[in-house]
């Protein structure tokens, strides 16, 4: 096993890229020491993504969901109706507070010694509390609540923490993917904050590294052709209509892998030369639902008359947000490491909150159809995926690097997405966008070090 | 007029009987406080009462507090 040294500040780290040759050794995804550190520095320091306010409407209701290795409680609170985030272990002797996935609540109440939190993470009670052989005056419960997040962040419904004080603003974490983001959050009729997530959402547990899906599984257009091949030669990618109707006039755009070296974001997305909307082209079988799309896409030219879109994702791509959400216009996946090997991933699908049932629906079996172990593309990556870690933890192939180099010196900035550098829809560009914000990561001492709070910061290795 | 119910909250059966209080029932504590049921989070262990007299401290009159099964001596209403 390749020594590794772990101290803050330790750059030994950088010895595991070849940014000349453009390869990455095995071990960033096998070693266990190497996984432990990513989870304190980049876990607990990165803006991770907690679900959407959708899972949560009324006072009470609560999602356990988790930051890295650890459970957290998203929570809206019963009086102020405010949404807040906490660590599921009580503070008394650890143990969960909150054995349920998802539910209403008064009160969050440890089983072991009764200490009891209320959904503003208040310690409200402990057992024998007033007993005068027990706390006496020992427990201050001002002083015992549950431990928050260090920041939240409500970014047109979906929900975002941190644990690190001295993390940016979320806007300026996201830089030129905010809009991006905002965009794929619209309703298809151009509202903000217009989607409603499906519950319950799916979740698999992937027996991978994290950074496996995480990093890769975003604008990796050269594994389509051979992984989803029979699913392609079956005609299923025409399973919702897709190419049913093709469009008579070519929108203006163009198609890039993309990737922010600076902020680690990055994907498959597409730059508009034209103001408004691509024309809506038929696309579903079921009844009514393109009638749907068709003027709701009307609406949407409408408000974005004399606009040109942002980069996104919707209909143009998906695109990653560091360290591990993926997201286009349908969908929003997020990687949950468990350990270097083990990782779990949630799907949270959405839909127009405003749609029809009838609308919802067709989303709603698409969405089955398409993820999940009874959908017919997801199950050939995560195939792929799971064998990846495996195949490349033995002595004798974690000797051998990983080639991340197609693509390399192609990439150039362009002034309609400041800051990101964009190269060929079929490169590596956004891969090594994530590594170069993950070396910059392991290697900081703080956010002091890292962009964008520290602005005069470069990251790019590669 | 009809006779406040009582609830049994002491032996095999209490535990359950205390899970399910509903709201507006009285608990007198043991220390001889009384409080009103205004939410019960069915765990078991507390109900979250106003208080209607308070032994210890009367300035906590008005108040809610979360109150542990074991300070409760008895249940009616």
């Amino acid at each position: 096993m390749v020594a590794f040294i772990r101290a803050p500040g330790d750059r030994s780290i950088r010895s595991y890229i070849d940014a000349e040759r453009g390869t990455i050794s095995r071990e960033t995804y096998v070693n266990p020491d190497i996984f432990e550190q990513e989870m304190e520095q980049i876990f607990q320091r990165c803006w991770l993504l907690l679900g959407h306010e959708s899972q949560i409407p009324n006072p009470g209701d609560f999602v356990v969901t988790r930051m890295g290795t650890e459970e957290v409680i998203m929570v809206r609170d019963r009086k102020d109706k405010q949404i807040r985030a906490f660590l599921n272990s009580c503070r008394h002797r650890g143990e969960k507070v909150c054995r349920y996935d998802q539910g209403n609540s008064l009160v969050f109440t440890c089983p072991f010694h009764a200490w009891t939190y209320d959904t503003k993470g208040k310690l409200v009670g402990a057992g024998f509390q007033n007993s005068p052989e027990a706390y006496t005056d020992t427990l201050n419960k001002a002083e015992w609540g549950l431990v928050e997040v260090a920041q939240l962040c409500n970014f047109y419904g979906l929900i975002w923490a941190t644990w690190d004080r001295k993390a940016p603003s979320f806007q300026d974490y996201m830089g030129p993917f905010a809009e991006s983001l905002r965009h794929c959050l619209q309703s298809s009729d151009g509202e903000d904050a217009g989607l409603e997530m499906f519950t319950p959402f799916q979740r698999h547990r992937l027996p991978t590294n994290w950074k496996v899906p995480g990093f890769t599984s975003v604008t990796d257009l050269t594994h389509t052709a051979m992984t989803h091949r029979s699913a392609a030669a079956a005609g299923l990618h025409e399973d919702r209509g897709e190419g049913k109707e093709v469009a008579s006039v070519k929108f203006p755009q163009e198609k890039y892998a993309c990737g922010d070296h600076n902020l680690g974001h990055g994907g498959m997305l597409t730059l508009y030369n034209e103001t408004g909307v691509p024309p809506y082209t038929n696309e579903w079988y079921e009844p009514g639902v393109d009638d749907y799309f068709r003027e709701q896409t009307a609406k949407k030219a409408e408000k974005l008359k004399g606009k040109i879109m942002a980069p996104h994702g919707w209909g143009g791509g998906h695109f990653a947000i560091w360290p591990a959400v993926m997201v286009d216009s349908w969908r929003i996946r997020y990687y949950h490491p468990h350990q270097v090997g083990m990782t779990e991933r949630w799907t949270l699908s959405g839909v127009d909150k405003n749609a029809p049932e009838h609308v919802k629906q067709a989303l709603r079996h698409y969405s089955e159809r398409f993820n999940g172990p009874v959908g017919f593309f997801e199950s050939d990556d995560m195939e792929n995926w799971n064998y990846v870690y495996p195949a490349s933890q033995g002595a004798t192939a974690r000797k051998n690097d990983y080639f991340f180099r197609n693509g390399i010196g192609h990439g150039r900035y362009d002034d309609r997405f400041p800051g990101v550098v964009i190269n060929g829809s079929y490169t590596e560009e956004a891969h090594r966008a994530r590594f170069s914000r993950w070396l910059a990561f392991m290697e900081a001492e703080s956010w002091d070090d890292l962009y964008p709070v520290n602005k005069t910061a470069n990251h790019r290795i590669w | 007029m009809t006779e406040a119910k009582k609830y049994d909250i002491s032996g095999q059966h209490g535990a359950e009987e205390f899970r399910t209080l509903p709201e507006g029932v009285k608990i007198t504590l043991i220390n001889g406080s009384v409080g009103e049921v205004i939410a019960n989070p069915g765990d078991g262990g507390f109900v979250l009462v106003t208080w209607l007299e308070h032994t210890q401290d009367p300035s906590k009159v008005g108040e809610e507090e979360y109150v542990f099964f074991n300070e409760v001596r008895s249940a009616e209403g």
